[in-house]
């Protein structure tokens, strides 16, 4: 069973993204800043990371350059879902190894296609 | 990591994309090029977008890909009233009849059904009128067709499976009721609904002609994304798989205003759709 984590410090962007998940067999975490994330990677790696960007403390794009620094961890996709609409935060993302890059409110088809690209669940 | 979009590949490939997809970008858009289709360079080992520009040029399989990565998936249950006004009064009661008088079956296309919504939309408000009628046996004689050029979202649509936010978006709670089964808040189409359905990946630039002929086109909020050459080609390619006296549905704010075809303008309502003749002349 896959597990994906759910990073974003909004419980109802948690909620819709974990009820858009539930249509998979996932085994799927939340986490609501960027410190929780890390505590629960530790009791284990995941197949995938949905990040949102702007959190307090540390923000998703830093918790993302932390985790390709950590040799158990920089191999884990993750796809962006933020508000951050900027080309630039975009580019910089993308060109630092961000697999996606959703645009909230982004489509549920959109965000379960890119999904199911990453984890090749139709393959 | 392939190296970042340089200005000379971006317009390669916006000129691919617009030439063979029908994909029409705009000159600052170079930035939606790269973080949609990085992912993809990066899986297939090219070190640049120039390669990447070779690679799609060489293996038509890349070609779907890059089209499902840059255009958008949306789409809702019963979408658009006036359509399904349309549908409910005067196209699908037109096509029963040419059941009762003897055609063996209808056939219907959803030319971009994305993750289903649109046709399993379809088969439920057939099977009402049907089922209004007396007839429910006479289902058995529709075949609906669902295309698709993304693979991810055809994998969705036979799933059948929708989370309360996407069921949200257009399905009235009776028919919710009438129509799905529900586990953990994931709402599941009935089987006899999912099996109406034949879904298969198909980008709409090859020939129509291995899907066969249709009574019914629904081929909604497809053409915007794309050149009016692509229109041109699209609307003569869908003359050409109608049987006679056939229909064909397009988008609420679509029209095809400026587009010469052998299609009559109708009307139902506030609906527009779209009527072949006994004879076609522009295939």
């Amino acid at each position: 069973m896959k597990k994906v984590l759910i990073v974003d410090d909004s419980a109802t962007l948690r909620r819709i993204v974990h009820e858009a998940l539930n249509v998979f067999d996932f085994e799927i975490y939340e986490a609501e800043s960027a410190a929780l994330a890390m505590e629960c990677l530790e009791e284990g790696p995941v197949d995938l990371i949905l990040l949102d960007w702007h959190m307090p403390e540390m923000d998703g794009y830093e918790l993302f350059l932390k985790l390709k620094g950590m040799e158990e961890f920089k191999n884990i996709p993750v796809i962006m879902l933020t508000a951050e609409d900027s080309r630039e935060s975009m580019l910089k993302a993308i060109r630092s190894g961000i697999r996606h890059y959703l645009t909230k409110p982004f489509t549920h088809e959109d965000l379960l296609a890119r999904i199911i690209r990453v984890l090749k669940l139709n393959q | 990591m392939i190296e970042p979009l340089q200005q000379y590949e971006f317009e390669k490939l916006r000129d691919l994309l617009a030439s063979v997809c029908g994909i029409v970008l705009k000159a600052d858009q170079d930035y939606l090029v790269e973080t949609r289709l990085t992912e993809l360079a990066n899986e297939i080992g090219v070190a640049n977008f120039g390669e990447l520009h070779r690679a799609i040029i060489m293996d038509e399989s890349l070609l779907s890909q890059v089209v499902d990565l840059m255009t958008t998936n949306e789409t809702l249950w019963f979408r658009d009233d006036s359509c399904w006004a349309t549908l409910e009064h005067s196209i699908l009661p037109s096509l029963i009849e040419r059941l009762h008088q003897g055609q063996r079956n209808i056939r219907i296309w959803s030319a971009a059904c994305s993750t289903g919504q649109e046709p399993y939309s379809l088969v439920i408000l057939i099977r009402e009128i049907l089922e209004k009628q007396g007839r429910p046996d006479l289902l058995n004689r529709f075949e609906l067709v669902g295309t698709d050029i993304s693979n991810a979202a055809l994998y969705l649509a036979q799933k059948g499976c929708y989370d309360p936010f996407t069921i949200s978006r257009g399905m009235p709670d009776s028919r919710l009721a009438k129509h799905f089964s529900s586990q953990k808040k994931v709402w599941t189409i009935s089987p006899e609904i999912r099996a109406k359905v034949k879904f298969q990946a198909f980008n709409l630039m090859d020939s129509f002609a291995v899907l066969g002929e249709f009574d019914l086109v629904l081929c909604r909020n497809v053409a915007i994304y794309f050149s009016e050459q692509f229109k041109k080609d699209l609307f003569r390619k869908i003359t050409g798989i109608l049987r006679p006296e056939s229909f064909m549905l397009l988008g609420a704010t679509e029209s095809l205003l400026g587009i010469e075809t052998d299609f009559k303008n109708m009307s139902y309502g506030n609906g527009l759709y779209y009527q072949i003749g006994k004879t076609k002349n522009n295939q």
